[in-house]
């Protein structure tokens, strides 16, 4: 897979403040990169550099393989974006809109395209309503409209649910899940960490201007609980079952409470049928196996609560 | 991709942009009001200029003018002037102040492509005004019977550079100031600073003939120096200096002011692409 966003020392000094800091940030062909952080820790201003809207103070961004100096409209051309605010022409409908856009992009069959995206964010009713009637989250929508517009091979978006309802919630993650299905890159920033966890196969936490963590989602979490754990309940008391499990490769820790044992696991592979198994050859009968991971939402906290005693030494 | 194709494809790319942008830009002015507000008034003007002529000639018998046209031309140049530098000066900011420049720029728009567009764009609304103008002109000739002159031609190929010079510096205004408000202060103190300097020099210029060996000569030695520079830096100076060249059939100094004026212009634009790569687009 080659990468699709590569940025190397990133760096944006405004005054005195260094509000991004050294980012070197790996997106790969085919990848869902969530990149979070919390307020004010640099996500808006490092994608507004790799979009070449900021220009860095020290660093380079690579899109595609190529500098946006080298291969400007190339590489603009690739990419749809969904910003955090929508700033849109306010005096045009979302069918002129949609058809300026198009006409930037040089999209073919535009009016047959206009109208698929606008019947993929639902917004064909209101197409020849004029911008200024339309809601926050009509906006919202819009603007992914405009993004998926020229069929681009990377999305990146800004909030993207910031100001949608449930219903435009579960229509904006099928649209990024059957673009990750066909092969986009996509580059979310977000606070709605449960969206995330949904649609996305890598993070990158960012806080105070610094990348503090990125891995896969499962490795993240893997790393941050110290493995998965798995909950049995059987039938009964197996006697020998806790040394039995313990020989296994893969079991890093057992409890046991009678009839419910707690295993640490580690490695990527499903554990269940060796754990089943074992079970099943010391004459044991298992009524019910289930995982328990971390969430994203506490290997977030975790990694940027730990990341500020770290920071803060650094900064002495 | 070979390096000629690549450069090709920008070309066309950017071409395309400007294209774009442009007539977007150009359908909206001429979908608006201002537009047909400041014709109305672009043409009252002259036409009242041109009425109280025929009036004094009705009155006296007497047609001072060989020229007509000339002067309420220079003013119909003028007001469109203001109107365009004043439009053109808050063209970027207005869209950076909205955010709607980083929509644009999300996609194939690069910093030159949108300052020549906005350069273009005003230069179209101005041809189209031109038109407009061209055909009031001809018909006052031909009501009056006054035909027009050897100048008016000239004139108006000057009036397009003029106008480009006003553009181009309100479209660097505009990319320079972060707010539309600090935008158009910025312009209108400029502007004001160069009448100012056109008024003390005339100021001076009065009274010192009746104070050959006083202060005010050396004053307007200095003044003079001031305005002659002022001259080549003002944008709203050529239009003066052209039509003053075309009247004395000067072709030489007529050639000057269009070359200055397209190198003028050319300087303002590539310090605002400049300052927008360096600055970027964020209010």
């Amino acid at each position: 897979m080659s990468a699709t966003i590569q940025t190397t020392g990133l760096t944006k000094i405004y005054g005195k403040t260094k509000v991004v800091d050294g980012i070197d940030l790996d997106v790969r062909e085919g990848e869902a990169y969530a990149f979070l952080g919390p307020n004010g820790s640099g996500k808006s201003t490092t994608i507004s550099m790799i979009l070449g809207l900021v220009t860095p103070t020290s660093g380079e961004v690579r899109l595609f393989g190529k500098t946006l100096s080298t291969a400007y409209y190339e590489t603009k051309r690739r990419i749809g974006v969904v910003g955090e605010h929508q700033h849109l022409y306010e005096e045009l409908t979302a069918n002129e809109y949609l058809r300026f856009f198009a006409e930037l992009y040089r999209v073919p069959n535009r009016l047959s395209r206009i109208d698929s995206v606008l019947e993929k964010v639902g917004l064909q009713r209101y197409k020849d309503l004029e911008l200024r009637g339309y809601s926050k989250g009509m906006r919202q929508k819009l603007a992914f409209a405009r993004a998926l517009l020229h069929d681009p091979d990377l999305l990146v978006l800004d909030e993207p649910v910031s100001s949608l309802d449930p219903y435009g919630v579960s229509m904006i993650r099928d649209i990024i899940l059957s673009e990750r299905s066909r092969g986009k890159t996509i580059f979310i920033s977000s606070h709605v960490l449960s969206e995330i966890e949904k649609t996305c196969t890598k993070v990158g936490i960012v806080d105070r201007g610094r990348l503090v963590a990125q891995d896969s989602m499962q490795g993240l979490k893997n790393r941050l609980s110290g493995g998965a754990e798995l909950r049995i309940e059987l039938a009964e008391a197996v006697p020998g079952a806790v040394q039995a499990l313990k020989s296994l490769d893969f079991v890093r820790s057992v409890e046991c409470d009678g009839k419910n044992i707690r295993l640490k696991v580690s490695g990527s592979s499903d554990p269940r049928p060796e754990v089943s198994r074992c079970i099943v050859e010391l004459g044991g009968l298992v009524v019910s196996m289930t995982t328990a991971e971390i969430t994203l939402e506490e290997a977030f906290i975790a990694i940027t609560d730990a990341s500020m005693p770290l920071l803060t030494q650094e900064a002495v | 991709m070979p390096r000629t194709a690549l450069q090709s494809d920008v070309t066309i790319q950017r071409y395309h942009t400007i294209k774009v942008i442009s007539s977007r830009g150009l359908i909206s002015t001429l979908f608006g009001p201002g537009f047909y507000i400041v014709m109305c008034l672009s043409l009252l003007a002259p036409s009242i200029l041109i009425y109280s002529y025929l009036g004094s000639v009705r009155e006296t018998g007497l047609a001072s003018m060989s020229n007509l046209i000339g002067t309420p031309f220079s003013v119909w140049v003028s007001i469109w002037g203001l109107f365009l530098s004043i439009s053109s000066s808050l063209a970027v900011s207005r869209e950076k102040e909205l955010g709607t420049i980083e929509e644009l720029f999300y996609g194939p728009v690069g910093p030159t492509d949108y300052v020549l567009a906005r350069y273009v764009e005003h230069l179209l609304v101005y041809l189209v005004a031109l038109a407009v103008s061209v055909c009031y002109f001809s018909m006052v000739s031909l009501l009056t019977n006054f035909s027009m002159s050897g100048t008016f031609i000239p004139t108006l190929l000057l009036s397009i550079f003029s106008v480009s010079t006003m553009v181009a510096f309100g479209i660097l205004v505009s990319v320079v100031a972060s707010k539309t408000r600090s935008s158009l202060t910025l312009l209108l103190t400029v502007a004001l600073i160069f009448l100012g300097l056109d008024l003390a020099q005339g100021f001076l210029l009065g009274h010192s003939l009746g104070d050959p060996v006083g202060a005010l000569p050396f004053g307007m030695s200095v003044l003079g120096w001031i305005a002659r520079l002022t001259r080549w830096v003002s944008p709203f100076s050529n239009l003066g200096m052209g039509m003053d060249a075309a009247a004395r059939g000067d072709i030489r100094a007529y050639g000057i002011v269009l070359v200055h004026s397209a190198a003028y212009s050319c300087a303002m634009l590539w310090m605002a692409v400049n300052r927008l790569k360096r600055k970027g687009v964020r209010a």
